[in-house]
This record gives C-alpha cells, structure tokens and sequence, in this order.
C-alpha cells in the first residue's frame, strides 16, 4: 500500500483529503503543521507528500525545502495544494523543491487521477526516465 | 663874511704900525703857530668822533642783520605754515585718482586736464588755493605736482596743468624717504623773473603708491624779488651805501645787487656765484662780522647771518655798508670846520697885515686862547676888550671858536640821538615779537584745553564755510577725526544744520560780526546726534569759531528721572500685566503645539493601520474566506459522485444548488480580491509568452459543455499563430469572463471568439447573438458591482465585478477592451493587446 503524508493546517480539509485518499487506497498519514510535517516525512517514509503552502508556523515552501534539505528520501514527490488565485505560487514551489501543482477547491473528479499521475511520476524516476 | 663887513668899522692904531714894521719875523712865528694851533685842534677832536661813529654803524649793521635774520625765518614759518594748512585741507585724492587712472587708460592730456577741471573736487581746491594765497597777493601760484609722472595736475594758474617737471631735482628728491619740505629758487622760463618755489610732499590716502612714499607734493610759487623786498630794505638812514645780499648755500644770488659787477658785467641771479669772503662765510653757515672788500672792490663793513629754513636749505644773509660812507660823514664835518678855520686865518693874515704893529698883550692872550683850545677846551674865549684891531680880533677869534664848538655840539647829539633812537626801536621790536610768539602759545594751549569742541572756518563770500581746523574736544563730542573733514564745506560735515538754521545763522555772524548763541540746539544726522549749546563769533581773516558743548546727557536723565517719577507705578503695572500676558499666550501656544502634534500623531497611525488593515484583510480574505468554501464545495463533489453512498433525485438536485452557491461564492470572493489589489497597485503580474490564438481555442474548448448544454454554436476563428508577451493567466481570466458572459447572455444562435494580427499587436473579440444593450445602458457597462437589467431577460447571477475587473487588467497589461452592442441583435467585446507587455507601466 502507497504511503501518503498530508500536511495540511484546516481540519475539514484534512479530513476531505484523507478520505479521498482512503477510499482510493492509500495509507495516509496526517501532519498539522509544517514541524510536524518534516518530522513525519523522515520517519515514515512516504511515497507522496501532499503540501498545503499557506501553514500557521511556516510556509509549505519552507517546509519544502527543509524536507528536500533533511535525510528523506530526495526521490518523494511533493504536491503543491494552494489556491487558483495566488499568482506565481506554481513557480515559487516548483524553485522550493515541489514537483506539482494541486489547485483549491479540490475537484473529486480528477484528483484521484492526478493522484496517480504523481506516483507513477516516481516510479519513472527511479527508473531513469521522466514523467 | 659877518666879519668881512666889520671891516669897514676898524680904525688902525698907530700903535699897532709900529709894532708891525718892527717885529715883522715875529709875526711870520706867531702866524705859523697860529695856523698849527688852528688846524690841529678840530682835527684830533673829529678823529676821536670818526672811530666812535664807526662803532656805532658796526653795532647797528650787526643788529640789522640779526632782524633780518628772524625776518626771513618768520616769512618762512608763515609760508611753511600756509602750505601745511593748504595741504591738509585740500582733498587732492580724486583729482589724484582721476588723473591716475586718466593716464593708465591714456585719455588725451588735453581732454583730460580740461576733465579734472571741471570736477567739484578740483574747484574746492581752487577756492582754497586762492583764499590761502590772499595774504601774499600778486601773481603768486599754488600747484599740486604728481611726483611720478613729474607733472602738474593742479595750479590756480590756469594753463600751468600738464607742466612737466619732471626734471627737476627737488621733484626727484621729494621720493626719497625721509625727504621734507624743499626750498628752491628758480627761474621758470628764461626770460622770467626769480620765484621761490615751496614744496611740501603729501601722501594721498587713496593712491598710496610705493610703501607709502608721498607720490603728490603742494607747490607755493612766489615771486622771489616781491617777497623779499621788504627785507631787503635796509631801513638804517645810511641806505646810500648800505646793502643787503641774500646768497644761497652756493654762493649764488637770490636777489638783484645794487651795484653792477666789475668789468660791466650785469649780476644776474641764480647765475652768478658771488666771490667774498662775507659770503663764503654765509654759504658755510657762520654768523659774524667781516671788514673786507666787496664784489666791487670796495672796503666795506659787513655783518652775516645764516638763516636755516629746512634742514637741507639755508640762506645766507649779508648786510654791508661802505667804509666810505662813514668816513664821509666825518670828513663833511672836518671839511666844515676847515671853511671856518681857514676863513679865520685869511682875515687874522689881513689884520697882521694891516696892524702889524699891534702884537702886544692881546696877541699874547690869543695865543694862550688858542693853546688852551689845542688842548680841547672849546669853551676857552680870548678876553681882550680893546676896541681896537687886537680886540676886534679877539672878538672874531672868539665867535669862531664858538662855531666850531656848535659844530662839534650837533655831531655828537646827532650821534647820540641816533644811537638813542636805533635802541629804542630794538628794543620795541624785541618786546612786540616776544609779547606776539607768547600769546600765539597761549591761544593755542587755551584752544586745546578748553573743554569745549571748537571749531574755526574759513568763509568764502556767500556762503561758503571750509573747515579749518578744530581742537580734540570736537573730536570728541562729534565722534569724527576732524581731521578727515579738513577743507569741506560745513554743510558737507554737517547735513542736516541747514535744515535746522544753523548755517545762515553763521553766516550771519559772518556777515553782521554779532555772536550767535544758542542754548539748547537738538541735532541729528546718519552719524550724530544730540543737544548742543553752541556759541559761533566772527574771527579777523574772514574766520568763524563755532564752539560747543553737548548737553545730551543732562538732558536724557533729566528727561528719564521726569518719566521715571511720573510713571513708575503705571510702568510696573503695564510691565507685569505684559509679562503675565506673554506667560498666557506662551502656555497656549504650547498647549496648540502639543494638541497638534497628538492630533498628527494620531492621523498618522490612523492612516499606517487602515493600510495594514486593508492588507491584512486582502490576505484573509485570500485564506479564511477561501478555506471553508474549498471543502465544502470538495465535500458536496464527492457527495454528489456517491463516494458516501447512494442518493435521493431530491437530494442530488438540492446538494448541486449547494455546490453551484459555493462556486459563485467563490468566484465573489476571488473576484473581489481581483479587484481589491489592482484598486491598492498590489497585483503581482506573470509575464511570459505564449501563443494567444492558443488561449483563446482553450478557453473556447472550456465553455463547450456549457454551450452545447444551451445549443448554442461555438465557433473559433484565427489568422494564425499570435505571440504575445503578457501574463497568461490574466488574459486567460479576462476571455474566460468574456466568454462566459456572451454564453451567459445569449439564448440562441451562436457565440465566437476570433484572433486577429494588427499593427500594434492582437484584436479577441468575442461576439454573440444575444439580448445586446442599449447605448445608455453601455456606458454602466464597465463600472463596479453594475448589474444591467434587460426587460425580457432572465435574471442570470454573476459578481457583477467582471468587466469592471476585466477591464481594469487589460489596462494592467497596456491594452483596452471596447463593447458594442444593438438591443435584440446581439454584442462585440474586443480586447485589444500589444505584442509586448509595455514594462515599467502600471
């Protein structure tokens, strides 16, 4: 089972995002705060890491880099997941270290789909080639 | 000849015969002795006479030259002295000047000279010139010399401007340091007579030249043979001989002899060197007496003095009287008596003659007579009272020894009243130059010591009064150096005594000789003012003495303790109510200071926190707001897609009115954030660049379910590939509000998006076939929150900032969007766009 950690501040958001997940069949593991955040991403190990940007301690862009910067596996993909309205926010984490960009509101229709897209995504880099 | 005509009365003795015809040698012995007797007498008696007469002319000649002498240096002393007041007074500095600078910029001489003459200046000095020159009248002359250039500038001679001296030695020498007041005697011109030219150097203040080596020299010229004729009158009663030569420290004449020189030559002066002893003595400067020939050759008695009248210049002076001349006076007297004597002896001839025989006694007595008169005793008289020839002669012999006794009588009281005279005359002299020196210091000390200013003028008819000079209390009660205004007019020193009547008041005083007097006169001018007691009286010599006190300080304090004593009370009163006054208004204004600055204070921070008030709700709005919406739009979505489990129709169509209210609610919101930063400038813009017709089939392919599900036909046109650098998200949302509208608006038909290439850069016009607008209705078209209702039209929902903001990003990125429209038939938006987003623009 694919191992997904959420970083994500707002409870109601945590919960939507986690029972998507469950219901496609991942395994998610939550993070309230980009502290925490970090610290989960070195333990668990995950195969994604969903990021929301704006975070109450730090940005998800700091949080980012603090990730990319720690012993975690440098091979996780990190999902961006921020509002349509923040000109520039997709740039900004592409140079933090994210490898996509998931935009608010959140359509249950192709997130699932993107979902995937970003783990096999992984899998070609492992194996040498990109997505 | 009285005795001659007692002849006739002689009656001849026989007696008398007899004793002629026998003692015939006897009377040849007592004739020679007779004779002797007759001759020597009167001749050793005027011998004696001769050499005391003699000492007498020596003494005076001694004692005229010494007058002389001091003569000579007061005329000097004067001349020096007129010619340090001209120099004072005058103020040479812009005839100076203007010559000066007349010559540096080579102006015609002749322009030029004529120009200083006619300044102000220049006349100021003439008048001066001239009223200094009064006392010596004449033709005499007073130049001003530039040393430098060796040329007159100024002369009360008109025509005399522009004389070059600058050969002369005394001009040369007035450069040297040290050098003082020069004396010279010269003959101009050839043909002109002798003239004493006095020359004093001055420096001018302005036009210090060489380390204030006098660069200008005063010039008195005058007529030499004028000013010395007074001295050189003798003035003795012995002037047929009597000579006066004035000779300079070379021997050379200053003044026309009287007598002509050996071998007819003229002695012209300055150009003959006289060659005698008295003068050697004068040049070499010693005083004494000289018994010696003159230029003629002629013995003479000579007293010499040197007077010295600079410290280079003296002149020698020789006072002379032939030895002749006095000795004639004693042989006139001698001569006299001979007549006498021999007129006695023809007739005693006569008588021996005639009564020969009648020396008996009588003759005897004669003859002891006689003796007695050889020895000197005129006063002896022959006591024969025989009226016969003895006593006849007798009586003769005895009226001739009484004329001679006469003669010798008027000699000497001539001699001795003369003497007499010649003392008293001295002594007079002495005692009137003495009196005369001492008052002169006496006035002078007075002048300076008195405690009040005085001031003398010199009054020039009508009106004309020059300041001459003034003592140091002057000085001090006007607080100028008196000596700056030397020379100027009263009215000049003075500005405002016109004004004030003190003027014509001294120029009454100059007019009527009454003394002006005034006891409180106030005066004020730019450098002076006060009260003055003034007391002005006329001077001889055309002076006015004007003296004054101050009386400014009495009267300030007597003014001041008067005030004081009268207002004192009130004076505190006022004063402290002023003070408590300024103390009030100082509170106040400080307390407005303060208030103010609060009130800034305040109106500052108001303004710092409605700023970061408004940015700190832009960003909530961006966060909170959008936060809640998300998940409950991603909660109804996997609702609707029945992830929770299976629904109702009912309530599928209730949770997809849900969804729709929070999609528009978010467009609102986003909207309004839009709109929000573009109003504060805070838009972050993107640029980059990519392919408009691209977009614009992008868009078009977004809005196909939307369309299709209304069946409208959507169509897009281009004329190929449009590059454009600009923010692709920013147009992408101002098409998409475009679009969505014309979809929104139009009920059938069709709506299109076209591309076009223009000159400037890229034509989108999105046109539709829908309800369109009327023109009025337009014009509310772009403004905020402006929702247009259409009659017929279904109310359809929307922000009602779309074109607002749409409108305002296309301004962003340096392009426009324009509408036009026909109610029923439909609307074109164009949204025209530069090649290039114009950076730097809003």
């Amino acid at each position: 089972m694919k191992k997904i950690l959420v970083v994500e501040d707002n409870e109601q958001n945590r919960y939507l995002i986690q029972y998507m997940l469950e219901k496609g069949g991942y395994g998610v593991f939550l993070a309230q705060n980009g502290k925490e955040g970090v610290a989960m991403a070195v333990r668990e190990r995950p195969d994604l890491i969903l990021m929301d940007i704006q975070l109450p301690d730090m940005d998800g862009l700091e949080v980012t880099r603090r990730i990319r910067a720690s012993e975690a596996d440098d091979t996780i993909p990190i999902v961006a997941v921020t509002s349509f309205a923040m000109t520039g926010d997709r740039e900004k984490a592409l140079a933090a270290g994210c490898n996509g960009y998931i935009e608010k509101p959140i359509n249950p229709e192709t997130f699932l789909e993107e979902i995937r897209k970003y783990l096999r995504w992984r899998v070609d880099k492992r194996e040498g080639s990109q997505p | 000849m009285r005795l001659k005509e007692k002849k006739p009365s002689v009656r001849p003795g026989i007696r008398a015969r007899m004793i002629l015809s026998l003692g015939g040698g006897i009377a040849v012995i007592l004739i020679t002795f007779s004779l002797l007797n007759l001759f020597g007498a009167p001749f050793m008696s005027i011998q004696g006479n001769y050499q005391s007469h003699r000492n007498e002319i020596i003494r005076k000649i001694d004692d005229i030259a010494q007058l002389k002498k001091e003569a000579i240096q007061r005329l000097f002393l004067d001349l020096i002295s007129h010619t340090r007041v001209f120099a004072e007074a005058v103020d040479v500095d812009p005839i100076a000047e203007r010559f000066a600078g007349g010559l540096a910029r080579s102006e015609d001489k002749g322009a030029l000279l004529a120009g200083i003459r006619d300044m102000e200046g220049y006349k100021r000095a003439l008048l001066l010139a001239r009223s200094v020159l009064k006392g010596y009248g004449g033709d005499n002359e007073i130049r001003i010399v530039d040393t430098k250039k060796g040329m007159v500038i100024f002369s009360t001679h008109e025509g005399n401007e522009g004389l070059d001296l600058s050969e002369w030695e005394e001009i040369k020498n007035t450069r040297l340091p040290g050098v003082k007041e020069q004396v010279s005697f010269r003959r101009e011109k050839p043909a002109s007579e002798v003239s004493l030219f006095f020359i004093y150097p001055i420096a001018p203040s302005g036009v210090r030249g060489d380390e204030g080596i006098p660069s200008l020299a005063v010039m008195f010229i005058l007529n030499s043979e004028k000013l010395l004729k007074p001295v050189l009158h003798l003035g003795t009663g012995h002037e047929r001989s009597g000579e006066i030569i004035l000779v300079d420290m070379n021997r050379t004449i200053l003044a026309p002899l009287k007598y002509p020189l050996p071998g007819n030559r003229t002695a012209e002066t300055l150009e003959y060197r006289l060659d005698t002893k008295s003068a050697e003595l004068a040049a070499w400067g010693i005083d004494g007496l000289v018994f010696s020939k003159d230029y003629r050759g002629a013995a003479v008695i000579t007293a010499v003095r040197h007077v010295r009248i600079t410290p280079e210049f003296g002149i020698g002076l020789i006072t002379k009287i032939d030895e002749e001349e006095v000795m004639a006076f004693a042989r006139q007297n001698m001569a006299q008596s001979l007549l006498v004597s021999g007129l006695g002896i023809v007739f005693m001839l006569g008588l021996v003659y005639v009564l020969s025989g009648m020396i008996t006694r009588p003759v005897t007595q004669l003859r002891m007579a006689a003796e007695k008169i050889m020895g000197g005793d005129l006063s002896v008289r022959a006591s024969v009272k025989t009226r016969d020839e003895v006593g006849f002669l007798a009586t003769a012999f005895n009226s001739m020894v009484e004329e001679i006794r006469k003669w010798h009588e008027e000699l000497e009281t001539k001699v001795r009243q003369r003497t007499a005279e010649l003392d008293l005359e001295l002594t007079e002299r002495k005692r009137v130059e003495e009196q005369l020196r001492s008052t002169h210091q006496m006035a002078d000390d007075i002048v300076r010591s008195i405690p009040s200013g005085l001031l003398i003028f010199h009054y020039v008819e009508p009106d004309k009064l020059f300041l001459l000079s003034g003592n140091p209390e002057a000085g001090r009660l006007t607080g100028f150096m008196i000596a700056d205004y030397i020379g100027k007019d009263y009215n000049e020193v003075w500005p405002t005594a016109a004004a004030r009547g003190l003027t014509n008041a001294y120029l009454e005083v100059m007019r009527t000789g009454k003394d002006f007097e005034t006891e409180d006169l106030y005066y004020k001018d730019e450098r002076l003012e006060g009260s003055f007691r003034i007391r002005a009286f006329r001077l001889p010599n055309e002076r006015l003495a004007v003296s004054f006190e101050s009386i400014t300080v009495r009267k300030q304090a007597e003014e001041e303790l008067r005030n004081y004593r009268d207002h004192l009370e009130e004076f505190v009163r006022e004063r402290t109510l002023e003070l408590e006054e300024a103390q009030e208004a100082l509170v106040s204004i400080v307390e407005d200071l303060n208030e103010k600055s609060v009130q800034l204070e305040q109106a500052r921070e108001q303004a710092q926190s409605a700023d970061r008030l408004k940015s700190m709700f832009i960003a909530s709005m961006s966060h909170e707001l959008r936060t809640p919406l998300n998940s409950i739009i991603g909660f109804t979505g996997i609702i609707l897609m029945g992830m929770s489990g299976p629904l109702s129709d009912v309530q599928r169509k209730q949770l997809g009115m849900v969804k729709n209210s929070a999609n528009h609610l978010l467009d609102l919101i986003n909207d309004v954030i839009d709109v929000s930063k573009i109003e504060a400038g805070k838009t972050d813009l993107s640029i980059g660049t990519f392919d408009l017709s691209d977009l614009a089939m992008n868009v078009k392919e977004s809005f196909a379910v939307a369309a299709s599900e209304k069946g409208l036909k959507l169509e897009w046109r281009t004329d190929g590939e449009a590059e454009v650098t600009s923010d692709l998200r920013r147009v992408k949302q101002i098409l998409v509000n475009l679009l969505g509208n014309a979809v929104k608006f139009t009920e059938t038909g069709r709506v299109a998006i076209s591309v076009f290439k223009t000159g400037e850069g890229v034509e989108i016009k999105v046109s539709d076939t829908g309800i369109g607008m009327y023109r009025e209705d337009m014009e509310r078209l772009f403004q905020a929150f402006s929702r247009i209702h259409i009659q017929g039209a279904p109310i359809v929902e929307g922000t009602g900032l779309g074109l607002y903001l749409s409108r305002r990003l296309a301004a962003l990125l340096g392009g426009e969007i324009t509408a036009e429209s026909e109610p029923g038939r439909g609307s074109v938006f164009t949204l025209s766009l530069p090649w290039k987003y114009p950076e730097g623009k809003e």
